[in-house]
């Protein structure tokens, strides 16, 4: 019910390597995975969400092990394989076995530009009630999915305090699990360092953490 | 301390606060002194005079 991702308030993974003038890719594959994953989310057959949780889904010990886009790669496959664009023996055999499945458009370097430059927003243009107004001490439910959340474990079942209202944005577990964008309000919502690690931390230290409606609820 | 700890869909980014030494220099100039590290707010933007804060 927990992944390997969720790795906030662990320790023992050594220190963060930082670079002078670091390079946007390391290696000439990381870049052309970065460009894959681009253009086969072109496709338009799943979305940012589910992408997200196909990489989450790495099994553990080779998560840990692998770097950024090892796990991009990963998900990427596991993706293709799940969608039925492509199958293992292809990847393994690294040619085409079958022909292209009906309905699938390649994604072309035309668009390329003006996807990047135009990006993507997932705020939802609508209006629904806010549950929880700045100022509000709230608590992270203890929820516990077999598929996606981006409720960190270290957070629930701990009492925060509303710090700003983002709006009203697509819900990533429901997105992820392709159950609809279930929009609803989110929330930057500052957890004290004391709340969540015990005696000891220091007494005005925090976590800020942007969280949804349907991971919160009213003490 | 205040940490952000992303949940992705929300960016954020960090105004740099102005170095000492940098009176008179053009938004080009100051653009050049910018960091990646400074935008993401784990380091201070070094002063044009060469020390590193």
């Amino acid at each position: 019910v927990n992944g390997v991702h969720d790795m906030g308030g662990m320790q023992g993974f050594g220190p963060i390597e930082r670079e002078d003038d670091e390079p946007v890719f390391h290696h000439a594959w990381e870049r052309r995975v970065f460009a894959l994953r681009l253009a086969c989310g072109g496709l338009g057959k799943w979305n940012i969400d589910m992408a997200r949780h196909a990489n989450e889904r790495m099994p553990p010990a080779d998560y840990l092990a692998a770097t950024y886009y090892e796990r991009w790669l990963w998900g990427l496959q596991l993706l293709l394989v799940g969608k039925g664009l492509t199958t293992q023996e292809e990847i393994q055999s690294g040619k085409s076995l079958a022909p292209v499945p009906h309905g699938v458009i390649a994604f072309a370097p035309e668009r390329v530009e003006k996807a990047v430059r135009a990006g993507r927003n997932y705020r939802v243009d609508a209006v629904l009630p806010t549950r929880f107004f700045v100022g509000t001490t709230v608590v992270a439910r203890n929820i516990n999915p077999v598929g996606a959340t981006r409720l960190p474990r270290y957070v629930r079942g701990k009492h925060g305090v509303v710090q700003r209202d983002h709006g009203v944005f697509i819900f990533p577990d429901t997105n992820a699990a392709g159950l609809g964008p279930k929009p609803q309000h989110l929330y930057s919502v500052r957890f004290a360092a004391k709340e969540l690690w015990g005696d000891g931390t220091p007494h005005n230290d925090g976590v800020y953490l942007d969280l949804w409606d349907d991971y919160l609820d009213p003490v | 301390v205040r940490v952000w700890d992303g949940t992705s869909e929300v960016r954020y980014l960090v105004l740099p606060e102005r170095p000492p030494g940098t009176q008179g220099m053009s938004e080009e100039q100051l653009a050049t002194l910018v960091t990646r590290d400074a935008m993401i707010g784990a380091a201070k933007v070094p002063s044009p005079t060469g020390t590193r804060p």
